[in-house]
Protein backbone atom coordinates (compact mmCIF):
# COMPACT_ATOMS: atom_id res chain seq x y z
CA UNK A 1 0.00 0.00 0.00
CA UNK A 2 2.94 2.55 0.68
CA UNK A 3 4.66 1.78 -2.21
CA UNK A 4 1.56 2.52 -4.22
CA UNK A 5 1.10 5.46 -2.54
CA UNK A 6 4.79 6.42 -2.65
CA UNK A 7 4.63 5.82 -6.89
CA UNK A 8 1.42 7.70 -6.98
CA UNK A 9 2.87 10.98 -5.28
CA UNK A 10 5.57 10.27 -7.52
CA UNK A 11 3.79 10.70 -10.83
CA UNK A 12 1.74 12.94 -9.65
CA UNK A 13 5.23 15.37 -9.21
CA UNK A 14 5.89 14.29 -12.98
CA UNK A 15 2.34 15.38 -14.18
CA UNK A 16 2.39 18.48 -12.20
CA UNK A 17 5.73 19.51 -13.70
CA UNK A 18 4.28 18.33 -16.81
CA UNK A 19 0.95 20.42 -16.85
CA UNK A 20 3.33 23.72 -15.02
CA UNK A 21 5.82 23.48 -18.05
CA UNK A 22 3.22 23.67 -20.66
CA UNK A 23 1.61 26.73 -19.09
CA UNK A 24 5.03 28.16 -18.61
CA UNK A 25 5.83 27.40 -22.45
CA UNK A 26 2.74 28.61 -23.98
CA UNK A 27 4.04 32.22 -22.86
CA UNK A 28 6.91 31.81 -25.31
CA UNK A 29 5.89 31.21 -29.17
CA UNK A 30 9.12 30.28 -30.72
CA UNK A 31 9.68 33.34 -33.76
CA UNK A 32 9.77 30.49 -36.28
CA UNK A 33 6.45 29.41 -35.72
CA UNK A 34 6.18 25.62 -35.30
CA UNK A 35 9.47 24.24 -37.13
CA UNK A 36 8.76 20.32 -38.18
CA UNK A 37 11.70 18.40 -39.07
CA UNK A 38 10.28 15.23 -40.64
CA UNK A 39 12.37 11.78 -41.38
CA UNK A 40 11.33 9.05 -44.28
CA UNK A 41 13.66 5.85 -43.58
CA UNK A 42 12.72 2.73 -45.89
CA UNK A 43 15.03 -0.03 -46.88
CA UNK A 44 14.86 -3.25 -49.34
CA UNK A 45 16.69 -6.49 -48.48
CA UNK A 46 17.57 -9.57 -50.66
CA UNK A 47 18.52 -12.75 -48.75
CA UNK A 48 19.89 -16.33 -49.26
CA UNK A 49 20.01 -18.20 -46.29
CA UNK A 50 21.32 -22.28 -45.75
CA UNK A 51 18.62 -24.38 -44.70
CA UNK A 52 15.76 -21.67 -44.67
CA UNK A 53 12.93 -21.16 -47.37
CA UNK A 54 11.55 -17.81 -48.04
CA UNK A 55 14.48 -16.46 -49.64
CA UNK A 56 14.97 -13.69 -52.14
CA UNK A 57 13.62 -10.13 -52.03
CA UNK A 58 11.86 -8.50 -48.92
CA UNK A 59 10.52 -5.20 -48.33
CA UNK A 60 11.99 -3.92 -44.97
CA UNK A 61 11.11 -1.40 -42.59
CA UNK A 62 8.85 1.65 -43.67
CA UNK A 63 9.50 4.31 -40.84
CA UNK A 64 7.96 7.99 -40.70
CA UNK A 65 9.28 10.39 -37.81
CA UNK A 66 8.19 13.41 -36.71
CA UNK A 67 9.37 15.93 -34.28
CA UNK A 68 7.62 19.23 -34.41
CA UNK A 69 8.58 21.93 -31.99
CA UNK A 70 5.66 23.57 -30.82
CA UNK A 71 7.63 26.22 -28.78
CA UNK A 72 11.16 26.90 -27.70
CA UNK A 73 10.83 24.33 -24.96
CA UNK A 74 7.71 22.01 -25.89
CA UNK A 75 8.25 19.65 -28.58
CA UNK A 76 6.51 16.48 -29.88
CA UNK A 77 8.55 13.42 -30.89
CA UNK A 78 6.39 10.22 -32.88
CA UNK A 79 7.34 7.77 -35.17
CA UNK A 80 5.48 5.03 -36.61
CA UNK A 81 6.56 2.12 -39.08
CA UNK A 82 4.96 -0.12 -41.63
CA UNK A 83 5.84 -3.48 -41.24
CA UNK A 84 5.58 -6.11 -44.17
CA UNK A 85 4.36 -9.42 -42.55
CA UNK A 86 4.33 -13.01 -42.93
CA UNK A 87 0.37 -13.99 -44.42
CA UNK A 88 -0.60 -10.79 -43.28
CA UNK A 89 -1.18 -6.69 -44.51
CA UNK A 90 1.78 -4.45 -43.66
CA UNK A 91 1.62 -3.83 -39.60
CA UNK A 92 1.62 -0.02 -38.45
CA UNK A 93 2.69 0.84 -35.31
CA UNK A 94 3.29 3.52 -33.50
CA UNK A 95 6.69 3.07 -32.28
CA UNK A 96 7.73 6.33 -30.53
CA UNK A 97 5.17 9.08 -28.94
CA UNK A 98 6.08 11.57 -26.29
CA UNK A 99 6.35 15.07 -25.53
CA UNK A 100 9.38 16.80 -24.07
CA UNK A 101 9.53 20.15 -22.30
CA UNK A 102 13.28 21.73 -22.40
CA UNK A 103 13.50 23.28 -19.20
CA UNK A 104 17.71 23.73 -19.44
CA UNK A 105 20.41 21.23 -20.83
CA UNK A 106 20.49 19.95 -17.55
CA UNK A 107 16.70 19.21 -17.25
CA UNK A 108 14.54 17.63 -20.14
CA UNK A 109 11.64 16.15 -19.32
CA UNK A 110 9.22 14.38 -21.16
CA UNK A 111 6.42 11.41 -21.10
CA UNK A 112 5.11 8.77 -23.76
CA UNK A 113 6.75 5.64 -25.34
CA UNK A 114 10.49 5.14 -25.94
CA UNK A 115 13.24 2.99 -27.64
CA UNK A 116 14.42 1.65 -24.20
CA UNK A 117 17.20 3.97 -23.11
CA UNK A 118 19.32 0.63 -22.31
CA UNK A 119 22.98 0.81 -23.69
CA UNK A 120 24.15 2.37 -26.99
CA UNK A 121 22.15 0.23 -30.18
CA UNK A 122 18.84 0.38 -28.94
CA UNK A 123 18.37 4.22 -29.34
CA UNK A 124 21.17 4.89 -31.69
CA UNK A 125 20.43 3.41 -34.50
CA UNK A 126 16.85 1.19 -34.11
CA UNK A 127 14.65 1.85 -37.09
CA UNK A 128 16.89 3.78 -38.62
CA UNK A 129 18.72 1.34 -40.93
CA UNK A 130 20.63 4.05 -43.37
CA UNK A 131 21.82 5.13 -39.98
CA UNK A 132 23.69 1.63 -38.89
CA UNK A 133 26.62 0.63 -40.86
CA UNK A 134 25.82 -2.90 -40.88
CA UNK A 135 22.36 -4.94 -42.05
CA UNK A 136 21.72 -6.56 -39.48
CA UNK A 137 21.02 -5.87 -35.87
CA UNK A 138 22.64 -7.93 -32.84
CA UNK A 139 20.47 -10.60 -31.51
CA UNK A 140 20.32 -8.80 -27.77
CA UNK A 141 18.35 -5.80 -29.46
CA UNK A 142 17.03 -7.11 -32.72
CA UNK A 143 13.63 -6.42 -33.07
CA UNK A 144 11.38 -9.24 -30.91
CA UNK A 145 14.07 -9.27 -28.66
CA UNK A 146 12.70 -11.07 -25.61
CA UNK A 147 16.83 -10.29 -23.79
CA UNK A 148 16.14 -6.28 -23.26
CA UNK A 149 12.41 -4.11 -23.52
CA UNK A 150 13.04 -2.71 -26.60
CA UNK A 151 10.29 0.14 -25.76
CA UNK A 152 9.77 1.92 -22.58
CA UNK A 153 6.16 3.59 -21.75
CA UNK A 154 6.49 6.05 -18.91
CA UNK A 155 8.91 9.15 -17.93
CA UNK A 156 11.87 10.33 -18.26
CA UNK A 157 14.34 12.99 -16.95
CA UNK A 158 17.25 13.67 -18.63
CA UNK A 159 20.08 16.42 -19.58
CA UNK A 160 23.99 17.25 -19.11
CA UNK A 161 25.71 17.21 -15.38
CA UNK A 162 26.73 20.72 -15.02
CA UNK A 163 28.60 22.02 -17.89
CA UNK A 164 30.42 18.59 -18.43
CA UNK A 165 30.32 15.81 -21.27
CA UNK A 166 28.70 13.84 -18.46
CA UNK A 167 24.77 13.11 -19.89
CA UNK A 168 22.10 11.14 -17.73
CA UNK A 169 18.60 9.82 -18.11
CA UNK A 170 16.66 8.55 -15.13
CA UNK A 171 12.70 7.26 -15.77
CA UNK A 172 9.90 5.25 -14.47
CA UNK A 173 7.40 3.57 -16.42
CA UNK A 174 4.92 0.20 -16.93
CA UNK A 175 7.70 -2.30 -17.65
CA UNK A 176 7.19 -5.47 -19.72
CA UNK A 177 3.67 -6.59 -20.04
CA UNK A 178 2.49 -10.31 -19.78
CA UNK A 179 3.85 -10.51 -22.90
CA UNK A 180 7.06 -9.48 -22.24
CA UNK A 181 8.50 -8.14 -25.08
CA UNK A 182 5.73 -6.37 -25.41
CA UNK A 183 5.63 -2.36 -23.31
CA UNK A 184 2.59 -1.96 -21.85
CA UNK A 185 0.99 0.32 -23.30
CA UNK A 186 -2.52 0.10 -21.69
CA UNK A 187 -0.93 0.55 -17.89
CA UNK A 188 1.68 -1.61 -15.90
CA UNK A 189 -0.07 -4.81 -15.51
CA UNK A 190 1.32 -6.18 -11.94
CA UNK A 191 1.17 -2.14 -10.60
CA UNK A 192 5.07 -2.30 -9.98
CA UNK A 193 7.01 -0.04 -12.25
CA UNK A 194 10.00 -0.38 -14.09
CA UNK A 195 12.88 2.12 -13.12
CA UNK A 196 16.01 2.60 -15.69
CA UNK A 197 19.19 5.07 -14.69
CA UNK A 198 21.85 5.85 -17.26
CA UNK A 199 24.50 7.82 -17.79
CA UNK A 200 27.05 8.12 -20.32
CA UNK A 201 30.15 10.28 -21.34
CA UNK A 202 30.61 12.08 -24.69
CA UNK A 203 33.54 14.54 -24.81
CA UNK A 204 34.49 16.27 -27.77
CA UNK A 205 36.95 15.38 -29.85
CA UNK A 206 37.99 13.33 -33.04
CA UNK A 207 37.25 10.23 -32.27
CA UNK A 208 34.11 10.78 -30.85
CA UNK A 209 33.96 8.84 -27.84
CA UNK A 210 30.69 7.81 -26.54
CA UNK A 211 30.75 5.35 -23.01
CA UNK A 212 27.69 4.82 -21.00
CA UNK A 213 26.43 2.39 -17.92
CA UNK A 214 22.60 1.95 -17.54
CA UNK A 215 20.54 0.24 -15.14
CA UNK A 216 17.22 -1.29 -15.65
CA UNK A 217 14.55 -2.98 -12.62
CA UNK A 218 11.42 -4.50 -12.82
CA UNK A 219 8.64 -7.04 -11.70
CA UNK A 220 7.27 -9.32 -14.44
CA UNK A 221 4.17 -11.59 -14.11
CA UNK A 222 3.72 -13.70 -16.83
CA UNK A 223 1.76 -15.69 -17.61
CA UNK A 224 3.22 -18.65 -17.06
CA UNK A 225 5.25 -18.18 -13.85
CA UNK A 226 5.25 -16.64 -10.41
CA UNK A 227 6.23 -12.67 -10.30
CA UNK A 228 10.34 -12.05 -11.41
CA UNK A 229 12.08 -9.96 -10.67
CA UNK A 230 14.34 -8.42 -13.28
CA UNK A 231 17.97 -6.71 -12.83
CA UNK A 232 19.47 -5.22 -16.58
CA UNK A 233 22.77 -3.83 -16.46
CA UNK A 234 24.47 -2.27 -19.72
CA UNK A 235 27.70 -1.06 -20.70
CA UNK A 236 29.26 0.52 -23.82
CA UNK A 237 32.43 1.88 -25.24
CA UNK A 238 31.42 3.29 -28.56
CA UNK A 239 33.82 5.51 -31.02
CA UNK A 240 31.35 7.34 -33.47
CA UNK A 241 33.70 8.51 -36.01
CA UNK A 242 34.16 6.47 -38.98
CA UNK A 243 38.03 6.18 -38.73
CA UNK A 244 37.39 3.73 -37.13
CA UNK A 245 34.36 3.19 -35.79
CA UNK A 246 33.80 1.15 -32.79
CA UNK A 247 30.89 -0.36 -30.94
CA UNK A 248 31.30 -2.66 -28.14
CA UNK A 249 28.50 -3.13 -25.57
CA UNK A 250 27.64 -6.19 -22.76
CA UNK A 251 24.37 -6.56 -21.35
CA UNK A 252 23.81 -8.61 -18.08
CA UNK A 253 20.46 -9.74 -17.02
CA UNK A 254 19.39 -11.73 -14.03
CA UNK A 255 16.17 -12.75 -13.34
CA UNK A 256 14.66 -14.24 -9.95
CA UNK A 257 11.78 -16.07 -9.31
CA UNK A 258 10.21 -18.19 -6.17
CA UNK A 259 10.88 -21.30 -8.24
CA UNK A 260 14.27 -20.60 -9.72
CA UNK A 261 17.10 -17.83 -10.88
CA UNK A 262 19.23 -17.18 -13.93
CA UNK A 263 21.34 -15.14 -15.71
CA UNK A 264 21.80 -13.80 -19.53
CA UNK A 265 25.31 -12.34 -20.69
CA UNK A 266 25.18 -10.94 -23.97
CA UNK A 267 27.93 -9.14 -25.63
CA UNK A 268 28.91 -7.62 -29.34
CA UNK A 269 32.24 -5.98 -31.13
CA UNK A 270 31.85 -4.21 -34.00
CA UNK A 271 34.42 -2.50 -35.76
CA UNK A 272 34.10 -0.73 -39.18
CA UNK A 273 36.61 1.88 -41.03
CA UNK A 274 35.67 4.14 -43.60
CA UNK A 275 38.40 3.98 -46.25
CA UNK A 276 40.09 6.94 -48.26
CA UNK A 277 40.57 8.00 -51.56
CA UNK A 278 38.16 7.09 -54.04
CA UNK A 279 37.09 3.97 -52.27
CA UNK A 280 35.98 6.75 -49.50
CA UNK A 281 32.41 5.59 -50.60
CA UNK A 282 32.80 2.12 -48.78
CA UNK A 283 32.96 0.85 -45.34
CA UNK A 284 33.79 -2.44 -44.64
CA UNK A 285 32.65 -4.06 -41.63
CA UNK A 286 33.14 -6.95 -38.72
CA UNK A 287 30.94 -7.98 -36.21
CA UNK A 288 31.18 -10.84 -33.33
CA UNK A 289 28.38 -11.22 -30.63
CA UNK A 290 27.51 -13.59 -28.18
CA UNK A 291 24.50 -14.40 -26.04
CA UNK A 292 24.30 -17.20 -23.62
CA UNK A 293 21.19 -17.88 -21.29
CA UNK A 294 21.33 -19.83 -18.24
CA UNK A 295 18.62 -22.94 -18.68
CA UNK A 296 17.76 -22.22 -15.47
CA UNK A 297 16.51 -18.69 -16.03
CA UNK A 298 12.61 -18.47 -15.27
CA UNK A 299 12.19 -15.47 -17.89
CA UNK A 300 14.40 -16.97 -20.60
CA UNK A 301 15.79 -20.43 -20.28
CA UNK A 302 13.01 -22.05 -22.07
CA UNK A 303 13.38 -19.73 -24.96
CA UNK A 304 16.33 -21.27 -26.56
CA UNK A 305 18.18 -17.69 -27.14
CA UNK A 306 21.69 -18.97 -27.21
CA UNK A 307 23.44 -17.53 -29.68
CA UNK A 308 26.71 -16.67 -31.30
CA UNK A 309 27.70 -15.29 -35.06
CA UNK A 310 30.27 -13.28 -37.01
CA UNK A 311 28.92 -10.92 -39.55
CA UNK A 312 31.19 -9.21 -41.85
CA UNK A 313 30.19 -7.04 -44.75
CA UNK A 314 30.65 -3.35 -46.94
CA UNK A 315 28.80 -0.51 -46.49
CA UNK A 316 28.55 1.43 -49.57
CA UNK A 317 26.95 5.08 -50.13
CA UNK A 318 26.69 5.44 -53.33
CA UNK A 319 24.32 8.48 -52.59
CA UNK A 320 24.13 11.32 -50.02
CA UNK A 321 20.77 9.28 -48.81
CA UNK A 322 21.16 6.05 -49.88
CA UNK A 323 23.47 3.44 -49.13
CA UNK A 324 23.39 -0.34 -50.07
CA UNK A 325 25.24 -3.22 -48.30
CA UNK A 326 26.22 -6.44 -48.25
CA UNK A 327 26.89 -8.77 -45.58
CA UNK A 328 28.01 -12.66 -45.17
CA UNK A 329 27.11 -14.01 -41.43
CA UNK A 330 28.23 -17.32 -40.05
CA UNK A 331 25.88 -18.08 -36.98
CA UNK A 332 25.02 -21.13 -34.62
CA UNK A 333 21.79 -20.70 -32.31
CA UNK A 334 20.16 -23.14 -29.71
CA UNK A 335 17.77 -24.00 -32.73
CA UNK A 336 20.36 -24.13 -35.68
CA UNK A 337 22.56 -25.79 -36.58
CA UNK A 338 25.65 -23.43 -38.15
CA UNK A 339 24.39 -21.39 -40.90
CA UNK A 340 25.72 -19.19 -43.23
CA UNK A 341 23.91 -16.59 -45.35
CA UNK A 342 23.73 -13.75 -47.47
CA UNK A 343 21.96 -10.35 -47.37
CA UNK A 344 22.14 -7.23 -49.60
CA UNK A 345 20.18 -4.16 -48.00
CA UNK A 346 19.46 -0.74 -49.89
CA UNK A 347 18.90 1.76 -47.29
CA UNK A 348 17.46 5.28 -47.85
CA UNK A 349 16.42 8.53 -45.68
CA UNK A 350 14.31 11.51 -46.70
CA UNK A 351 15.12 14.54 -44.92
CA UNK A 352 11.73 16.37 -45.41
CA UNK A 353 12.67 19.40 -42.69
CA UNK A 354 10.25 22.28 -43.27
CA UNK A 355 13.05 24.48 -41.18
CA UNK A 356 14.25 26.31 -44.32
CA UNK A 357 10.30 27.06 -45.33
CA UNK A 358 9.67 28.47 -42.00
CA UNK A 359 12.92 30.83 -42.67
CA UNK A 360 11.46 31.80 -45.70
CA UNK A 361 8.16 32.94 -44.45
CA UNK A 362 10.01 34.75 -41.68
CA UNK A 363 12.03 36.73 -44.25
CA UNK A 364 11.07 40.31 -45.02
CA UNK A 365 8.49 40.28 -47.85
CA UNK A 366 10.19 40.59 -50.93
CA UNK A 367 13.83 40.29 -50.05
CA UNK A 368 15.78 38.37 -51.27
CA UNK A 369 18.83 36.62 -50.13
CA UNK A 370 20.48 35.19 -53.32
CA UNK A 371 21.13 31.95 -53.76
CA UNK A 372 24.23 29.78 -52.53
CA UNK A 373 27.95 30.08 -53.69
CA UNK B 1 63.52 52.98 -65.49
CA UNK B 2 61.11 54.81 -63.68
CA UNK B 3 58.45 53.05 -65.01
CA UNK B 4 59.48 49.95 -64.25
CA UNK B 5 59.64 50.52 -60.63
CA UNK B 6 56.00 52.43 -60.72
CA UNK B 7 54.88 48.76 -62.16
CA UNK B 8 56.72 46.70 -59.73
CA UNK B 9 55.59 49.13 -56.50
CA UNK B 10 51.88 49.21 -58.47
CA UNK B 11 52.23 44.82 -58.66
CA UNK B 12 53.71 44.76 -54.86
CA UNK B 13 50.76 46.59 -53.70
CA UNK B 14 47.91 44.29 -55.63
CA UNK B 15 49.50 41.40 -53.97
CA UNK B 16 49.30 43.07 -50.55
CA UNK B 17 45.50 43.82 -51.15
CA UNK B 18 44.97 40.60 -52.71
CA UNK B 19 46.90 38.84 -49.59
CA UNK B 20 44.85 40.97 -47.22
CA UNK B 21 41.76 40.05 -48.78
CA UNK B 22 42.08 36.29 -49.33
CA UNK B 23 43.62 36.68 -45.04
CA UNK B 24 40.17 38.27 -44.26
CA UNK B 25 37.88 35.40 -46.49
CA UNK B 26 39.91 33.06 -44.66
CA UNK B 27 38.59 34.19 -40.98
CA UNK B 28 35.32 33.00 -39.76
CA UNK B 29 33.78 35.58 -37.11
CA UNK B 30 31.45 33.82 -35.32
CA UNK B 31 28.23 35.70 -34.53
CA UNK B 32 25.59 36.24 -32.24
CA UNK B 33 21.86 37.72 -31.68
CA UNK B 34 22.46 41.59 -29.98
CA UNK B 35 20.32 40.32 -26.51
CA UNK B 36 23.21 36.61 -26.11
CA UNK B 37 25.36 38.31 -22.97
CA UNK B 38 28.12 36.01 -23.73
CA UNK B 39 31.13 37.57 -25.77
CA UNK B 40 33.81 35.22 -25.62
CA UNK B 41 33.41 31.50 -25.74
CA UNK B 42 36.43 28.87 -25.67
CA UNK B 43 37.22 26.65 -28.79
CA UNK B 44 35.29 23.29 -26.71
CA UNK B 45 32.49 25.89 -25.83
CA UNK B 46 31.57 26.85 -29.30
CA UNK B 47 32.65 22.77 -30.13
CA UNK B 48 29.45 22.15 -27.83
CA UNK B 49 27.22 24.33 -29.13
CA UNK B 50 27.81 23.71 -32.70
CA UNK B 51 27.20 19.72 -32.24
CA UNK B 52 23.91 21.47 -30.18
CA UNK B 53 25.48 19.39 -27.30
CA UNK B 54 24.52 22.73 -25.62
CA UNK B 55 20.91 24.39 -26.65
CA UNK B 56 20.99 26.76 -24.44
CA UNK B 57 22.69 29.84 -23.64
CA UNK B 58 23.36 30.60 -19.45
CA UNK B 59 20.40 32.70 -19.12
CA UNK B 60 18.43 29.83 -20.62
CA UNK B 61 16.95 30.93 -23.64
CA UNK B 62 17.21 28.71 -26.88
CA UNK B 63 20.38 28.66 -29.22
CA UNK B 64 19.50 29.22 -32.51
CA UNK B 65 22.05 27.54 -35.34
CA UNK B 66 22.26 29.01 -38.29
CA UNK B 67 24.68 27.56 -41.04
CA UNK B 68 25.44 28.09 -44.28
CA UNK B 69 24.59 26.13 -47.42
CA UNK B 70 27.08 23.61 -48.93
CA UNK B 71 29.59 25.24 -51.31
CA UNK B 72 30.44 28.53 -49.21
CA UNK B 73 34.10 29.01 -47.90
CA UNK B 74 33.16 29.61 -44.39
CA UNK B 75 31.53 26.62 -44.15
CA UNK B 76 34.27 24.80 -44.92
CA UNK B 77 36.35 26.14 -42.33
CA UNK B 78 33.44 25.57 -39.50
CA UNK B 79 33.54 22.05 -40.98
CA UNK B 80 36.71 21.33 -40.34
CA UNK B 81 38.04 23.74 -37.21
CA UNK B 82 34.71 23.08 -35.23
CA UNK B 83 32.72 19.61 -36.69
CA UNK B 84 36.23 18.01 -37.96
CA UNK B 85 33.82 16.34 -40.44
CA UNK B 86 32.90 16.36 -43.83
CA UNK B 87 29.57 17.38 -45.91
CA UNK B 88 28.47 13.54 -45.36
CA UNK B 89 29.24 13.23 -42.33
CA UNK B 90 27.60 16.87 -41.07
CA UNK B 91 24.49 15.29 -42.67
CA UNK B 92 24.57 11.93 -41.41
CA UNK B 93 25.35 13.85 -37.84
CA UNK B 94 22.22 15.80 -37.99
CA UNK B 95 19.99 13.24 -39.11
CA UNK B 96 20.92 10.38 -36.09
CA UNK B 97 21.03 13.76 -33.75
CA UNK B 98 16.95 14.47 -35.01
CA UNK B 99 16.25 10.45 -35.46
CA UNK B 100 17.60 10.09 -31.76
CA UNK B 101 14.87 12.83 -30.87
CA UNK B 102 18.72 14.77 -28.86
CA UNK B 103 17.24 18.09 -31.26
CA UNK B 104 13.84 19.18 -31.55
CA UNK B 105 14.93 19.78 -34.96
CA UNK B 106 18.78 20.86 -37.44
CA UNK B 107 20.49 23.28 -37.56
CA UNK B 108 18.79 26.37 -40.24
CA UNK B 109 20.49 26.56 -43.21
CA UNK B 110 21.21 30.40 -44.85
CA UNK B 111 22.30 31.19 -48.33
CA UNK B 112 24.30 34.08 -48.23
CA UNK B 113 26.56 35.98 -45.65
CA UNK B 114 23.44 38.65 -46.09
CA UNK B 115 20.97 36.34 -45.41
CA UNK B 116 23.07 34.99 -41.90
CA UNK B 117 23.39 38.54 -40.83
CA UNK B 118 19.85 39.77 -41.18
CA UNK B 119 18.33 36.35 -39.30
CA UNK B 120 20.86 36.69 -36.55
CA UNK B 121 20.15 40.16 -35.66
CA UNK B 122 16.36 39.55 -35.93
CA UNK B 123 16.18 35.96 -34.05
CA UNK B 124 16.54 35.94 -29.73
CA UNK B 125 19.55 33.10 -29.06
CA UNK B 126 20.95 32.74 -32.38
CA UNK B 127 24.44 32.21 -33.32
CA UNK B 128 26.20 32.12 -36.88
CA UNK B 129 29.41 32.34 -38.91
CA UNK B 130 30.25 34.97 -41.68
CA UNK B 131 33.36 35.89 -43.24
CA UNK B 132 34.82 37.85 -41.26
CA UNK B 133 35.29 40.78 -43.70
CA UNK B 134 31.02 40.72 -44.13
CA UNK B 135 31.07 42.24 -40.45
CA UNK B 136 30.04 45.23 -40.11
CA UNK B 137 29.44 48.11 -36.78
CA UNK B 138 26.48 46.54 -35.85
CA UNK B 139 27.10 43.32 -35.96
CA UNK B 140 28.32 41.31 -32.45
CA UNK B 141 30.79 39.41 -32.69
CA UNK B 142 31.97 36.78 -30.33
CA UNK B 143 35.89 36.34 -29.13
CA UNK B 144 37.60 32.59 -29.65
CA UNK B 145 39.93 31.98 -27.16
CA UNK B 146 39.87 35.33 -26.03
CA UNK B 147 40.95 36.55 -29.98
CA UNK B 148 38.80 38.64 -32.51
CA UNK B 149 39.21 37.64 -36.36
CA UNK B 150 42.00 39.93 -37.03
CA UNK B 151 44.33 39.00 -33.82
CA UNK B 152 47.10 36.28 -34.62
CA UNK B 153 46.21 32.82 -33.23
CA UNK B 154 42.84 33.05 -33.95
CA UNK B 155 41.69 29.97 -34.89
CA UNK B 156 38.69 29.65 -37.39
CA UNK B 157 41.12 30.03 -40.13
Amino acid sequence: MQRIVRQSALILCVATLVATSTLVSAQEPTVLGQPISALLFGEFDYRERENQGEDGFAIGQTVAQFNVQLDNRLSVFTEMTATARKGKDFEFEVERLFVRYDFSDQYKLSAGRYHTPLGYWNSAFHHGSWLQTTVSRPETVKFGSNVIPIHFVGALIEGNVGESSFGYKAGIGNGRSDEINDPGDFGDSNGNRAWLLAGNYRPPGGYRLNAGLSLYIDQISPDFEPDIDEQLINAYVVLEGETPEVLVEYTYAKHDSSLSEGNVNSAYAQLAYRLSGRAYPFKPYLRVERLDVDDEDPMLGDLNLGYKGVTAGTRWDFSSHAVLKAEVRREKSDTLSTRNSFWLQLAFVFDASSAYRSYRSYAPTGQSYGSPR
Amino acid sequence: MSRVRIAAIGLLCLLCLTAIQAEEVASVAIVVHPSVEVSNLTMLQLRRIFLAEQQFWPDRSRITLLVRAPGAVERDIVLSQIYQMNDAQFRQYWIAKIFRAEVPSGPKIVLSSNMALELVTAIPGSITFISASAVDEGTKVVRINGLLPSQAGYPLR
